[in-house]
């Protein structure tokens, strides 16, 4: 039996649309009523753009038509977490301080998204400038995760998870500074990819800290991952810190399977973090099935996780802080208590002791390189939980409780967060796979045989079965 | 080493050089994070040479 509309795939609905079999004008309709009927459970959008994002189906419906392809995206939702600009539409960064922003231009990504004729559904939740959350103060309410409405979804492309996850869009685009395209797909079950530094552009996007940020896709499954990379992928002259390099071809090796690939295998991240047994259970067991399928597994450490998060906060502390100085010195009351208190703390930086993180990052990037050198990829936890309660996510603590995501920020290599199993709760569990520099076909690879030889996409968040009860439930 | 690895941070005159106010409860919060802080910032405070400096870090494309 195929999936219903609102679960099908970015592939499933690309061929479908090319064989007009899917109408994309009935495809948004279709997904902007679920929208309707179903998130004010979820909160995963702050604005749905329903005016233009018929517009747009239509013209792609009408190209279709007329035998006109711009490939895999042509006439497909999207949604776009909202610190990146939509021309014409607010990015508020989920925060009072921007209530009344109008993009002006698109962000690089979108114009993208636009030329491969996808179709922009809306924006999407965030934690306040992708640093404060979840938090009960903002002009717009958190996300919740659609497994079960009253746990976390992650941060802080919490909306980007949740949409994706609950079959609003089969595709979002998230930004990841710490973690937050990876801990969202992970608590969500979906799958997140945060490439390697330079390789899409942040141009018209909200910094945080722009030494660590990064955009990328947020998906279903493995092979959407990769459509969308490729769309994404490529130089942007204006971002000062884009690669020009020549094509990456994520989807290249989605059906090369593993055999003979050397992958590393990293339990000591996740007991450094004391990942649950469920955890670290599902992790060895995603290690297992790859070396099942013909990889070469050996287990490697990397450099301890506290050095990453002594490095990787201090400079993502001290960079946002130089981006929200004026503001959070001129209307402090405009910022969530959240985000406002974090960035007290990221004024207790000293200029020293950033400058000693930039060198300590020089010296993790050699000893993870020098490590990967015999390695095409390395598997590791991305959480050491599933979803806690929303309530229960405490507003400081990421030095003593830092994210198993943080060390491929601090290094810039390419990333993957997907679903590995479920809890006894019935919460997603979540493996992490990193890989060289400009290397993210490689993890795709990986990750697409992993998918294909696992049952856990069969899975999905029963929404309509949920409903306000379901909170009070939990 | 540099020479602060013991110096406190004076949280209170460094909230009033910002300009910044806070209630007795963030304080509280603000003072144990900041302990955390103070301690990972005196994890990585270390001599280096010139061959460390971070430099061109980032430039992965060029190695």
């Amino acid at each position: 039996m195929s999936a219903p509309l609102h679960f099908m795939t970015v592939a499933e609905l690309a061929g479908a649309i090319a064989a007009r079999t899917i109408s994309p004008v009935e495809l948004t309709k279709a997904l902007i009523a679920r929208v309707a009927a179903l998130d004010g459970l979820t909160h995963a959008f702050i604005e749905v753009t329903a005016d233009l994002a018929l517009a747009q189906a239509r013209k792609a419906e009408g190209e279709v038509m007329a035998g006109i392809s711009r490939g895999p995206l042509h006439g497909v939702p999207v949604g776009l977490k909202d610190i990146i600009d939509l021309k014409g539409v607010r990015t508020t960064a989920h925060s009072h301080q921007l209530i009344d922003n109008w993009a002006k231009d698109d962000a690089a990504v979108t114009r993208k998204l636009k030329a491969a004729g996808a179709v922009i559904l809306g924006k999407l939740a965030t934690h306040e400038f992708a640093m404060g959350g979840p938090s009960f103060d903002l002009p717009f309410p958190p996300a919740r995760n659609p497994w079960k409405l009253a746990h976390f979804t992650g941060g802080s492309s919490s909306g980007s998870g949740a949409a994706v996850a609950a079959g609003y869009v089969p595709a979002a685009l998230g930004t990841d500074t710490g973690g937050s395209i990876r801990l969202p797909a992970a608590f969500c079950g979906i799958v997140g990819m945060k490439p390697t530094y330079g390789l899409v552009s942040r141009r018209g996007v909200l910094p945080l800290a722009q030494s660590l940020d990064h955009i990328g896709p947020m998906t279903w499954t493995v092979e959407d991952n990769a459509l969308l990379m490729k769309v994404l992928a490529g130089h942007d002259p204006l971002d000062p810190a884009s690669a020009d390099r020549p094509d990456p071809a994520p989807e290249a090796l989605l059906e090369a399977g593993v055999k003979g690939l050397r992958i590393g295998y990293v339990p000591s991240l996740g007991a450094q973090a004391e990942a649950t047994e469920e955890v670290q259970s599902a992790v060895a067991g995603v290690a297992a099935t790859l070396a099942g399928l013909g990889a070469v597994v050996e287990e490697v450490a990397l450099p301890p996780l506290a050095d990453f998060a002594a490095c990787g906060l201090m400079i993502l502390l001290s960079e946002a802080f130089a981006v929200h100085e004026p503001n959070i010195q001129a209307r402090p009351e405009l910022y969530g208590e959240i985000l406002r208190d974090r960035l007290l703390l990221a004024g207790m930086i000293d200029a020293s002791d950033y400058v000693q993180a930039l060198r300590l990052r020089a010296e993790l990037v050699a000893a993870v390189a020098q490590t990967m050198s015999r390695f095409d990829i390395m598997v590791c936890a991305a959480t050491a939980t599933p979803a806690p309660a929303i309530t229960e996510v405490p507003k400081f603590g990421l030095f003593t409780k830092p994210p198993l995501t943080f060390p491929f920020n601090v290094t810039g290599m390419p990333a993957l967060t997907m679903c590995c199993g479920f809890s006894a709760a019935g919460l997603p569990l979540s493996v992490q796979i990193a890989g060289h520099a400009f290397g993210e076909a490689t993890i795709y690879r990986a990750a697409q045989a992993y998918e294909a030889a696992t049952a856990w996409r069969a899975r999905r968040p029963d929404l309509e079965a949920a409903g306000p009860a379901s909170l009070a439930a939990e | 080493m540099t020479d602060n690895s013991d110096k406190p941070l004076p949280i209170e005159a460094k909230l009033a050089e910002y300009g910044l106010k806070v209630g007795p409860e963030t304080l509280a919060a603000l003072k144990g994070a900041v302990t955390d802080l103070e301690t990972a910032a005196r994890s990585i405070r270390v001599k280096r040479s010139y061959l460390q400096e971070p430099a061109h870090t980032l430039r992965l494309w060029t190695k």
